[in-house]
């Protein structure tokens, strides 16, 4: 596959990415004219009622939607590379179990508060889950086998998951709970988006000026310390990544299966094994999923919405099949 | 002994009172029978739906399940179950709890004890109640003639139709006779719309007489709620909107989401200011009691 | 058998035997009806009186047994499964055979939940088929094409599939009525919920069959620890062998599982503790492993209930409380080992 090759796949995967997403925003349970969508977005009209719903639910819900796709399918990219577990996705660093754990803690504590500030415990939590799973990883002759790793993670995971449940139970919480963490955008608002967008975007950049260490390590930590990288700092950095990508993820939309574990499989179908272009191609891909399938939850019965993580299960499940049945051993 | 002996004691006294109230002297000796009869029998309830028709027929039962997700007796019976024993979640009964009461009767829904109930049977008469079937008036008056208390149902029936009529007439003046009206519940990433069944829908639509926003009926009766996009709220186009909450904090935050979105703010009930904010209990509960204290809940906020 | 090392096992045995006892005359105790100590007694040498029969066999009793009996289950059903992986970190529940027994049950609640008689006879049945379906998923995936099994990928495979169960179940479960979502939650938790004799004589049968084709499997699995090539040298069949071992902790795991809940770490916690203690001889682990299961989780369920009687905390948790730093610690050390 030449470079113009890989060029041309991503400038196409870019343009079904932007067609998604305009056509996300231009179909939903209220009826919508194109020619209303546009307008609402060049020439916002503060009183036009139209202009209201597609500025203030759809826009935000969209875009959310796109964002939270590009982040999960980057991180679970990244983390396929450095765990050289081509099932691995974020749920496998506990991120989900941290987040849930201080959010419990925090609905425990002071029920009375805000979203905003729960969006930042969660993604302190993720964080901290992360460092204690990296950790563990690398107390281990500062080597990431595939093997511990994974298990860490998934005892890290049921470990965290134990103690929210035992405080919830404590403290009679009800299950508002499970649905704070249950996947979805629907609740995606313009306060969030700022900073997400801006964090996604730069992690996304720096993961790629980390792509040619990363595709070296994909291949054996062995090969990538002869070869000169600092295999230390590229785990370092490539691990806060993927705390960025996923945490704010997690904070704004929940925990989303699948996405992560999947597309960056389909990714490589398109552009080869180097992640330079796996990257990249990951998060288009990745947006254009979440974007779609959210879609699909709101229309199919539209005006009611069905679960976008249920959704992506039914997508996501055959792919894992798939996947999985042909995964490498190791 | 001692435990049931004060509400026992209250409730002899409250019988006792409504009695002296009746005219005639046949009814006087009914009440009498009645009063021995609900002082003797021991009732223990495994829903939680018949706990709050019981109390509403001034039976205290001696003990009652709890809300499944809340863990505990809901908070508008609490009050009345101070001394009453904790018999666990409906699907997850604690027997040992239920042997300690002493009961003398068990009343219990269909659908979750059909399953357990030849353990039931093993500690006292089990009397299953179909609680789809019919609407709590009759589940009341059924409790009531099992238990010497048909003219408490009654009476306890007529009260709240007189109380509805009373909010029914205020509604009517303060939003029109043909007010349409609409409740639901917002989460953070969800907003569910209630339907016209069970807990919300009776209520409503047909106690308070109130006509059912557009798209309403069409919602079904399988569900008490759907998940609604929020992008056709203003279809639905209600006159009144009732906001059911968990609790403070949670009112808090959904005020603040209302006042926030612009969205919110152009449906026409909030620009009016005809929104109720209601909390989940009693509302969702569907029961003589529940419904009863909703009622009385709506009528302080017509008040203000 | 060394007659030293029969001693000592002797002497184990004996002493976890003790240790079954005395949690089990805790748990007897444990209640909302109260009984003294004497009553107790005097009702299980038969002269209690109605009421005391009725606490004590019909509601105590059975719940223990379940406990005991599950405990054992998943503990066998661990120790099983670590031999076939060749990996002691494995675990049932770990590698999502609780997790298909848990999509089993969501199936269940989600669809045929209507309340009728011994409609709970067929949770096990639905968390048994789950279970299962979920082992033959992932030997499936992880069998490469010229058949054989690699236990690493089987490790990763097992681990995936697992969250992909759990991600199911957990949208399914918010779909579920107040009532029966509590119970479907505090079950995920490992809650035991089995507490009549009609559940014992499910269970009791089950595990102590299963449990006795899995000692006749000791003297091969030992030589299996030596090496697979090893073994097929002495005349056994190795793949018979693996196929068999992974089946039994199939049956029992989610058999176990679907009477006590969702327990994690059990069927890792166990056998750990009985190799500390007897060395890796599997005819004497696997009795061991049994009864320290067995004891873990009825003094789980047992703190769980006495320490927060409002609000009673799902045995589960304790285990996995316990468990969770137990297999870090083991994670570490065994790769500090390598």
């Amino acid at each position: 596959m030449t470079t113009w090759h890989k060029w041309r796949t991503i400038i196409l995967l870019f343009l079904g990415s932007l067609a998604s997403i305009i056509l996300a925003i231009s179909l939903g349970a209220k009826d919508i004219s194109f020619m209303t969508m546009w307008t609402s977005i060049f020439h916002f009209d503060a009183n036009n009622n139209l202009h209201q719903i597609i500025y203030e639910i759809r826009l935000p819900r969209v875009l959310g939607a796109a964002f939270v796709g590009m982040a999960f399918a980057v991180a679970g990219s990244i983390i396929q590379a450095v765990t050289r577990n081509s099932l691995a996705d974020i749920g496998i660093l506990g991120i989900n179990g941290g987040a849930v754990l201080f959010v419990t803690i925090c609905f425990a504590f002071y029920p009375a508060i805000s979203y905003g500030w729960l969006t930042f415990f969660s993604f302190v939590g993720a964080t901290l889950s992360t460092i204690l799973v990296f950790s563990i990883g690398l107390v281990a002759r500062g080597n990431l086998s595939p093997l511990t790793f994974t298990i860490a993670g998934a005892v890290i995971a049921a470990f965290l998951h134990a103690i929210s449940s035992g405080i919830a139970i404590f403290f009679d919480l009800n299950r508002d709970l499970a649905f704070w963490y249950a996947g979805g955008v629907a609740g995606v608002t313009w306060g969030q988006l700022p900073i997400f967008i801006t964090i996604v975007i730069i992690a996304v950049f720096v993961a790629i000026l980390l792509g040619k260490q990363l595709t070296i390590i994909g291949a054996g930590q062995e090969m990538a310390s002869s070869l000169g990288i600092n295999i230390r700092f590229l785990l370092f950095s490539s691990m806060g990544l993927v705390v960025l990508l996923g945490g704010a993820g997690v904070a704004v939309a929940g925990s989303i299966s699948f996405v992560g574990l999947i597309i960056p499989h389909v990714a490589r179908k398109f552009v080869g094994h180097d992640y330079r272009w796996i990257i990249p191609a990951s998060a288009l891909l990745g947006s254009t999923l979440v974007v779609m399938a959210d879609l699909l939850a709101r229309i199919i019965f539209a005006p009611k919405e069905l679960a976008l993580g249920i959704l992506i299960a039914f997508i996501g499940v055959p792919f894992f099949l798939i996947v999985a049945k042909k995964m490498e051993g190791i | 002994m001692k435990k049931w002996f004060l509400p026992a004691s209250f409730t002899l006294l409250a019988v006792f009172l409504g009695a002296c109230g009746n005219e005639t002297t046949t009814n006087e000796v009914t009440s009498d029978s009645t009063t021995e009869a609900a002082t003797e029998q021991r009732i223990a309830s495994l829903s939680i739906h018949l706990t709050n028709d019981l109390i509403a027929l001034d039976i205290i039962p001696v003990g009652s399940v709890v809300g499944g997700s809340l863990g505990d007796f809901l908070p508008q019976s609490a009050p009345y179950l101070k001394d009453a024993v904790k018999y666990g979640p409906a699907k997850e009964v604690d027997m040992e709890a239920l042997l300690v009461s002493k009961p003398d009767v068990i009343v219990a829904d269909e659908e979750f004890a059909t399953a357990n109930l030849a353990d039931y049977e093993d500690i006292a008469p089990v009397q299953l109640f179909d609680l789809d079937e019919g609407t709590w008036r009759d589940h009341l008056t059924l409790l009531g003639q099992n238990f010497n208390k048909e003219q408490k149902a009654e009476q306890f029936i007529s009260d709240y139709e007189k109380k509805t009529e009373e909010i029914k007439a205020k509604l009517d003046e303060q939003f029109g006779e043909n007010a349409t009206a609409m409740a639901i519940r917002v989460t953070n990433k969800e907003l569910r719309v209630f339907s016209t069944a069970r807990p919300m829908g009776p209520i409503l639509f047909e106690d308070l007489d109130l006509e059912p926003a557009n798209g309403i009926v069409e919602l079904g009766t399988e569900e008490p709620y759907q998940v609604i996009s929020k992008e056709v709220i203003g279809d639905f186009d209600a006159d009144i909107i009732f906001v059911v909450v968990n609790n403070d904090e949670e009112a808090q935050k959904v005020y603040d989401q209302l006042t926030a979105s612009s969205v919110w703010q152009s449906l026409e009930a909030v620009q009016k200011d005809q929104i109720f904010v209601v909390s989940d209990q009693p509302w969702l509960d569907y029961s003589a009691l529940g419904n009863s204290m909703a009622i009385d809940e709506l009528s302080n906020q017509l008040k203000e | 058998m060394a007659p030293k090392r029969r001693n000592s096992l002797l002497l184990y045995i004996l002493v976890t035997l003790l240790l079954v006892f005395l949690t089990f005359l805790f748990s007897i105790n444990l209640g909302s009806y109260h009984l003294s100590l004497l009553e107790v007694a005097n009702t299980l040498v038969g002269h209690g009186s109605d009421n005391s029969i009725l606490v004590l066999f019909e509601y105590r009793l059975p719940r223990i047994l379940i406990a005991l009996v599950g405990g054992a289950g998943i503990a066998v059903a661990g120790s099983l499964l670590q031999s076939y992986t060749g990996n002691h970190l494995a675990d049932t529940g770990l590698l999502g055979l609780h997790a298909g027994a848990s999509f089993g049950l969501i199936i269940f609640m989600s669809f045929f939940s209507q309340s009728f008689l011994y409609a709970e006879m067929l949770i096990p049945f639905f968390a048994f088929i789950g279970g299962i379906l979920a082992a033959i998923l992932i030997v499936y995936l992880a069998k490469s094409k010229n058949r054989t099994i690699n236990t690493n990928k089987l490790i990763l495979i097992g681990i995936a599939v697992s969250a992909l169960f759990n991600a199911i179940t957990l949208f399914l479960s918010l779909r579920l009525s107040d009532e029966t979502y509590s119970f479907a939650a505090s079950w995920l938790l490992g809650n035991i919920w089995a507490r009549d004799w009609i559940h014992v004589s499910i269970i009791l049968p089950w595990v102590a069959i299963f449990s006795l084709l899995a000692y006749r499997l000791a003297h091969p699995l030992n030589l299996l620890q030596v090496g697979d090539e090893f073994a097929q040298t002495t005349g056994i069949s190795v793949k018979y062998i693996k196929n068999n071992a992974l089946l039994l902790a199939v049956l029992l795991s989610s058999g176990s599982v679907a009477m006590v809940g969702n327990i994690s770490f059990l069927g890792l916690l166990a056998p750990h503790l009985a190799r500390q203690l007897v060395g890796s001889d599997y005819r004497l682990t696997l009795p061991l492993s049994a009864i320290l299961g067995s004891i873990i989780l009825l003094l789980s369920d047992t703190i769980g209930r006495s320490l927060f009687e409002a609000n009673p905390i799902p045995a589960g948790i304790f285990v996995a409380f316990i468990g969770g730093p137990y297999f870090i610690f083991l994670l570490l050390k065994n790769n500090r080992s390598v």
